[in-house]
């Protein structure tokens, strides 16, 4: 999900549009300071690198911390993706019973 | 309260209670949500959640420093056995013990001092080989800083702990055992509740030498900006 966030920002990946858009699709309040664990251990297995920006007044002169996805990332998602769709079709009598309870 | 600058002491927690080079992005971030209309509450929630992360997380990251001090740390009551031992047969501590008050008991607590560094630095140089001879690179200059530090994080328990022993009335010898009996194995098993929490001051300092001299190295290291 951090991945995919990472991705969909671009190069406007950095901790304030990155909680805005997991609190947009998880419905409740994220914690920053997880996000940034969470990145700094993607930094480590390589799947995502960081660079730090200008340090602007409205941040108080703190810069902003950008995060772009690697290669090894974006491969990851991809893998990630096509595993969730395998076992998604795997399963297609859940499929069947969500249709039911949405009728 | 100003309403562009968030609260003081949560500020003060997060730019002193939290260790990574991260931290300053972070604080960055939290301050451009506070001014874009969050509140103190989420301002503090994410304050304290940060810390506790954050120190989680350097706990956890530094587990084989931590099995390592408390490994070592049995050793110590046998560390100090043998240092009576050596200073008793070199009438040494016998001297100590003749000379006026105070003079006496602040030799004591020196050469108690001197004794207990030892030990750290002994064990945290030995930790330092280790690293090197598993091809980790140490970070010479943190090392430096941790021995420094190590001396306040030792001393600091280790008076507690002596004051605790005082306040209950528990002598160093309250069994009355002589010291020349005891063996380096016998004490290095002692795991009595005094024996223990006496450790306790010997792996806090060992830890803290050693506790950033491993450096952390990425898969692909960080992009210049």
């Amino acid at each position: 999900m951090l991945l995919l966030a990472v991705i969909q920002l671009g190069d406007d990946a950095y901790g304030v549009p990155i909680s805005r858009e997991l609190e947009k699709y998880r419905g409740r309040d994220v914690a920053v300071g997880s996000i940034y664990a969470a990145l700094e251990r993607l930094e480590m297995k390589g799947l995502v690198a960081s660079s730090l920006g200008d340090a602007t007044p409205e941040r108080g002169g703190k810069a902003k911390r950008y995060f772009r996805i690697t290669n090894a990332g974006l491969r990851q998602v991809h893998e990630t993706r096509r595993v969730l769709t395998e076992l998604w079709q795997s399963i297609p009598a859940l499929e069947s019973e969500l249709q039911e309870v949405a009728l | 309260m100003n309403r562009t600058e968030p609260p003081p002491l949560a500020t003060w927690m997060l730019e002193h209670l939290t260790t990574a080079d991260r931290d300053e992005a972070l604080a960055g971030d939290l301050l451009e949500e506070f001014r874009a209309g969050r509140s103190s509450g989420w301002y503090w929630r994410q304050v304290i959640t940060t810390i506790v992360i954050g120190r989680t997380r350097s706990i956890f990251e530094h587990r084989i420093v931590l099995l390592f001090a408390a490994i070592w740390s049995l050793l110590s009551p046998a560390w100090e056995l043998t240092f009576i031992r050596v200073f008793w047969e070199s009438n040494f501590i016998g001297s100590v013990w003749r000379m006026p008050w105070p003079w006496s008991a602040a030799s004591a607590i020196g050469l108690g001092t001197v004794e207990a560094l030892l030990f750290i630095w002994i064990g945290s140089l030995l930790y330092v080989a280790l690293l090197l001879i598993s091809r980790r690179r140490v970070d010479f200059r943190r090392l430096g800083h941790g021995f420094a530090m190590s001396i306040v994080v030792f001393l600091a328990p280790a008076a507690c702990v002596f004051v605790l022993r005082i306040v209950a009335g528990v002598s160093s010898n309250e069994d009355g055992t002589d010291w020349r009996t005891l063996t380096l194995l016998g004490e290095t098993k002692n795991f009595q509740a005094w024996a223990i929490l006496w450790r306790i001051p010997y792996i806090l300092g060992t830890a803290s030498a050693i506790w950033g001299s491993a450096r952390r190295v990425a898969k692909e290291g960080r992009v210049p900006a």
